[in-house]
């Protein structure tokens, strides 16, 4: 893997929450390992597309990289600068320049604040200018948002889904980030709203050249607004391509299914599809399965997946797998044996 | 040879604070039988409650329902009486819901839960019962289903929940499945394993089937007829063939343009519906989608055009002809 661009470099990642019993003796039973062993980059520009299904950790993920849970392990190099060894104080500095949108609009506004002191408190916290700029500054905002700036007196329960979101992201462009992390920033939004923030988010990009992770679980949202993606089961990462190949050649068996499991709006086309359904459910990750955590479901699976966990290397330029069924020479869609 | 329910100008409206919210507003559908119907709209636009009211599930008050009626098999469930209606929910007509984990109680455990419609609707003892139960929840894939009769609701995993509410909703082996949202809250694998099981249940037992969604790519594969609701109207329904190939409504137009496609390589701009959806607190005198729509002109401001055919098998609610631009 080269660092060609490359912002942000996630080495071996992992985190871990850890489950205690006992209310007088409290002790540690075990853990939850949300996020096992992760390497990645991102690279300057770029929107890398994070999906997984619920619980694969990829929520934890974003966060960690932010250093909003501590990792149990692993480096997270900003511009070289690794974040897991900094203290508060250092994190505040960097932090500007990595911003989170998150999912809920709901709740991740305080119902308390005005939308001017939501926008605006970034900038007060890092003494970004004083009264009559940071108002300044909230206006622009607003507007690069598509929000009337005369909007700054409400308060969040006045505005639509939407609007909360748009919100949500002028207080992270608040601060001129170069790179943010948005957790599911749709999936909350109606189908008609979703477009109107995720082209938002496109033009935001273009005009203030920012860098994206984009978190979700809507495999066909994830094509349309990622250079690269990468797809995580059960705390690891499976697969990472650019957005063609990935989408017209998954390699992974997990990738293929996930893939084949989304409907697309074209009735005969959906009638004709021949589908790969996985058996059962994920398993839990407080004690995944050795060797490959995706062979318990796989239909593919052989001998030395329940031995080995498969390494997860490149096969072709700018296409990573972790399989122990893909060839480094596979050429096409389907996993040799 | 008649319809196995026939909605006709159904309107509920519910008393709130701010004035009565108009949430259905003259709905007619008809359902024949062994047909899929697929409702699809964003959320508030009626969909829900346009099932729940021909159901007689609404509260009321704050609910009322206004005007129509909602035949099923000859009978008009909104003029039935309350006996008759819990006995046709249940028995006649099953339902699902979006959300596995507050439908069952969980402190009864699932096999009693699952039987006991069986023995409410068909005087079964709990033992013939409990036996039916397990054969269904076999039949709806869950391994080892009578071991797992005892098991409490926080032991099954959200897509077997789910199995579990098919289970019990197809028990009393109803004409009518109404599926509200039932994929929604589960993962795309999950969901996948969930329709293939309705289709292969379609295909055994014979039901029609009515399945409410926001998403048009699930309805793509499920549904033989597509029905589009916005501010509590219907404003297009179509075949599925025809609607995804040629829809007409600039809305429904709108709502298939928002949405980023698997099968299409290259990268094209989402279409996105500026605003957002009205909540009619009136009758209004204008068309309800009129403020967003590219295509508004000046009839639409002042009449809200009605559900008409357009073909034989397509019908709209809307002033303007999509091809031409101009009026119809």
């Amino acid at each position: 893997m080269s660092d060609q661009g490359a912002i942000l470099q996630v080495k071996n990642l992992k985190k871990y929450f850890p489950i205690s019993q006992g209310i007088v003796l409290r002790r540690q039973i075990g853990a939850v390992h949300a996020v096992d062993d992760i390497s990645f980059d991102i690279r300057a520009g770029e929107t890398l597309g994070l999906v997984g299904e619920s619980g694969c950790g990829k929520s934890t993920t974003g966060r960690t990289i932010l250093q909003l849970y501590r990792p149990t392990s692993g480096q997270v190099l900003f511009h070289g600068e690794d974040l897991t060894r900094m203290n508060r104080n250092g994190l505040r500095g960097t932090r500007r320049k990595m911003q989170m949108i998150f999912q809920d609009p709901y709740a991740s506004l305080n119902p308390r604040m005005s939308v001017g002191e939501i926008i605006g408190e970034p900038m007060l916290v890092h003494r970004m200018g004083n009264r009559r700029e940071i108002e300044a500054r909230t206006s622009e905002l607003l507007e690069m948002v598509g929000l009337n700036p005369g909007y700054v007196k409400r308060y969040p329960h006045e505005f639509s889904g939407g609007q909360r979101q748009r919100i949500g992201i002028a207080r992270a462009l608040a601060l001129n980030p170069e790179l943010i992390v948005c957790d599911e920033p749709i999936s909350a939004l109606d189908v008609s709203i979703q477009a109107q923030v995720v082209n938002l988010l496109e033009d935001l990009q273009r005009d203030l050249n920012l860098t994206y992770l984009f978190i979700a679980h809507d495999l066909s949202m994830v094509r349309h607004i990622s250079t690269r993606v990468a797809v995580m089961y059960l705390g690891a990462i499976v697969e990472i391509a650019l957005r063609e190949d990935l989408y017209n050649h998954p390699l992974h068996p997990y990738t293929q299914a996930l893939l084949s499991a989304v409907p697309i709006p074209n009735p005969p086309a959906e009638r004709k599809r021949q589908r790969t359904l996985l058996q059962g459910d994920v398993p839990s990750p407080v004690d995944p399965p050795s060797g490959c955590r995706f062979r318990t479901r796989c239909p593919l699976s052989i001998d030395i997946c329940s031995r080995e966990r498969p390494t997860f290397r490149q096969v072709q330029p700018d296409h990573l797998v972790a399989c122990h069924l893909v060839d480094a020479d596979t050429k096409g869609g389907e996993p040799s044996n | 040879m008649q319809d196995l329910l026939d909605i006709l100008n159904l309107k509920t409206h519910f008393q709130t604070q701010e004035g009565t919210i108009h949430a259905v507003n003259g709905v007619s559908l008809s359902l024949s039988d062994g047909e899929t119907l697929g409702i699809v709209g964003e959320s508030g636009c009626g969909k829900s409650v346009t099932m729940m009211s021909l159901l007689r599930l609404i509260p009321m008050p704050p609910g009322r329902i206004v005007a129509g009626s909602a035949h099923f098999f000859g009978r008009d469930l909104l003029q039935v009486s309350d006996t008759e209606i819990r006995t046709i929910r249940g028995s006649q007509i099953g339902m699902i819901f979006q959300d596995p984990m507050t439908f069952f109680n969980p402190v009864i455990p699932i096999g009693k839960q699952v039987a006991e419609p069986l023995e409410v609707h068909r005087n079964f003892t709990r033992a013939q019962a409990l036996e039916r139960a397990a054969e269904m929840l076999e039949m709806v894939g869950i391994p080892r289903a009578r071991d797992r009769l005892s098991d409490y609701p926080h032991q099954f995993s959200g897509g077997m929940r789910q199995r579990a509410m098919i289970a019990m909703a197809l028990i009393c082996n109803p004409k009518l499945l109404i599926a509200d949202e039932p994929t929604t809250a589960l993962d795309v694998t999950i969901q996948a394993q969930i329709i293939e099981l309705v289709l292969r249940l379609r295909e055994e037992l014979g039901m029609s089937i009515i399945w409410i969604t926001h998403d048009l790519g699930v309805v793509a594969g499920l549904a033989q007829r597509i029905a589009v609701m916005y501010a509590g109207y219907i404003i297009e329904e179509a075949l599925v063939d025809e609607f995804y190939a040629n829809p007409q409504h600039p809305y429904a137009i709108g709502l298939l343009g928002s949405l980023p496609r698997l099968d299409a390589n290259g990268h094209k701009r989402l279409v996105s519906i500026d605003g957002l959806p009205p909540v009619l607190t009136s009758e209004p005198n204008s068309c309800p989608f009129a403020p967003r729509c590219w295509l508004a002109m000046e009839r639409c401001q002042r009449e809200n055009p009605q559900l008409r055919y357009i073909n034989d098998k397509h019908r709209v609610a809307c002033w303007v002809d999509i091809d031409s631009g101009k009026e119809r």
